[in-house]
C-alpha cells in the first residue's frame, strides 16, 4: 500500500522533500512508516524521544486529525493515507 | 453588534479605499463590530495596528505582561522608553493614537477558565495572540462555548501558522493541538510576526464584513525560509472536550457570534 506524506516547514530540509509517497506492507502502524522515515540520527531526534515515544515539539496528522487523538503511534495506516508531519508552534 | 452606526466626513475619507473590498454595509460592521484580542505581543503589533486603522469599532486587549527590551525585535508597538511598563494599555494608546474614532478598552491581566467567558461576551470575533498554549485552550474553549469565531496565529523562528475556528462548523483548537508546556525565549524574528499577525487581521476583517472565509477549517502554515505557504484540511474530533465534534460543544451558549 501507498502512504503520501507532507513535510512542513524546517522538516522539508530535514527530509529533503516537501512531500513523498511511501510504500508499505499491510499491516501497517504510524510507528512503522515513521521508523522508515526517520533513516538517519537526526531525523529520528526530531520525531522520537529517546523513550521511543512521539516527540512532544512536531505534530503528526492523518488525514486533518492529530494521530494522539487517533491511536498514537499505534495508529493504523491503509492505503491512500495522508500524513503530514509539522512543527508544533507556540510563540505569538 | 450594534444595530446602527454613523461615520463623520474625516471617518468616511478614512475608510473610502477599502469600501469597494468590503463591499456595500461593510464598513458599518466593522465600526459596529467588538473584536478581543488576546495577548498583545508579537502577533498583536501587526492585528491591533491593522484592525484599527480598518476602523474595526470596538477593540478589548488583553495581556497580563510588561515590556522586556527583549521583546522589541517583534514588538512595534513599543519602545525602550516601555520597559517595564505593562503591555495592554500602552496598546491601546498605541491604537488609540493611529484611529481616534474607535472605543479601545484595554486591561493588564490574565486570561483565566474562571473569568474567560465575561471577557469575550459580547464580541463578535476572538484574536489568539499568545504564546502558550495554556491560555491558548482557556481562550477556545471559552470562544466555542459562546460561538465567536476565533482566529489563532502562532509563530516560531521563520515559520508560522493560523487557523480559524468556527465554532460548530470547523475544528477547534483542542482537536488539533495536545497539551505542550508552556516555554519562553523561543527564538523568532520580528517579520515572521508580521506575516502571521496581518494574516489574522485580515481573516477578522473578513469575517466582520461577511466576506467569505474558504480558509476556515485550515491550518494556513507560513515557511519563512522556503517563502512558501502550506495548507492543510482539519477535521473535527469527535471526541473533542470542548466542541465534540457536534455544534457549539458542552457548555455552549448563544453569544453575538455573526
Amino acid at each position: 500500500m501507498t502512504v503520501r506524506v507532507r513535510f512542513l516547514a524546517h522538516l522539508k530540509t530535514l527530509f529533503g522533500v516537501k512531500e513523498k509517497d511511501v510504500e508499505l506492507v499491510e499491516p501497517a502502524l504510524l510507528e512503522d512508516l515513521l521508523k522508515l522515515l526517520c533513516d538517519t540520527p537526526e531525523r529520528r531526534r526530531e520525531i522520537f524521544l529517546t523513550d521511543g515515544s512521539l516527540n512532544p515539539q512536531v505534530i503528526i496528522m492523518k488525514g486533518g486529525t492529530n494521530a494522539l487523538s487517533l491511536q498514537g503511534l499505534e495508529t493504523p495506516l491503509g492505503d491512500g493515507d495522508a500524513v503530514a508531519i509539522l512543527p508544533f508552534l507556540i510563540g505569538g | 453588534m450594534k444595530d446602527r452606526v454613523e461615520f463623520g466626513p474625516k471617518e468616511r475619507e478614512r475608510y473610502r479605499r477599502q469600501d469597494a473590498v468590503l463591499g456595500p454595509g461593510g464598513q458599518e460592521r466593522l465600526k459596529a463590530a467588538t473584536v478581543f484580542v488576546a495577548g498583545a505581543g508579537g502577533l498583536a503589533s501587526a492585528v491591533l495596528p491593522y484592525l484599527a486603522a480598518a476602523g474595526v469599532g470596538t477593540i478589548r486587549v488583553y495581556d497580563q505582561d510588561v515590556v522586556r527590551i527583549d521583546n522589541l525585535n517583534r514588538q512595534l508597538l513599543y519602545s525602550e522608553l516601555d520597559e517595564g511598563k505593562p503591555k495592554a494599555p500602552l496598546a491601546g494608546l498605541r491604537i488609540r493614537n493611529l484611529n481616534p474614532h474607535l472605543r479601545i478598552e484595554a486591561v493588564q491581566g490574565r486570561i483565566e477558565p474562571a473569568h474567560a467567558r465575561d471577557l469575550l461576551r459580547g464580541c463578535d470575533a476572538a484574536v489568539d495572540a499568545l504564546d502558550n498554549f495554556e491560555t491558548r485552550f482557556v481562550l477556545n474553549e471559552a470562544a466555542v462555548g459562546l460561538r465567536i469565531p476565533l482566529v489563532h496565529g502562532a509563530v516560531l523562528e521563520l515559520s508560522g501558522q493560523v487557523m480559524t475556528v468556527i465554532p460548530g462548523k470547523t475544528a477547534c483548537l483542542k482537536c488539533v493541538f495536545p497539551p505542550l508546556p508552556a516555554r519562553s525565549g523561543f527564538p523568532i524574528l520580528g517579520a515572521t510576526c508580521g506575516v502571521i499577525g496581518s494574516v489574522q487581521a485580515g481573516e477578522v476583517i473578513k469575517l466582520l464584513a461577511g466576506l467569505e472565509t474558504p480558509e476556515a477549517g485550515r491550518l494556513l502554515f507560513w515557511d519563512g525560509r522556503r517563502g512558501s505557504w502550506d495548507e492543510l484540511e482539519l477535521r473535527r474530533n469527535p471526541t473533542c472536550p470542548v466542541c465534540g465534534g457536534k455544534a457549539g460543544g458542552a457548555g455552549a451558549e448563544r453569544g453575538s457570534g455573526i
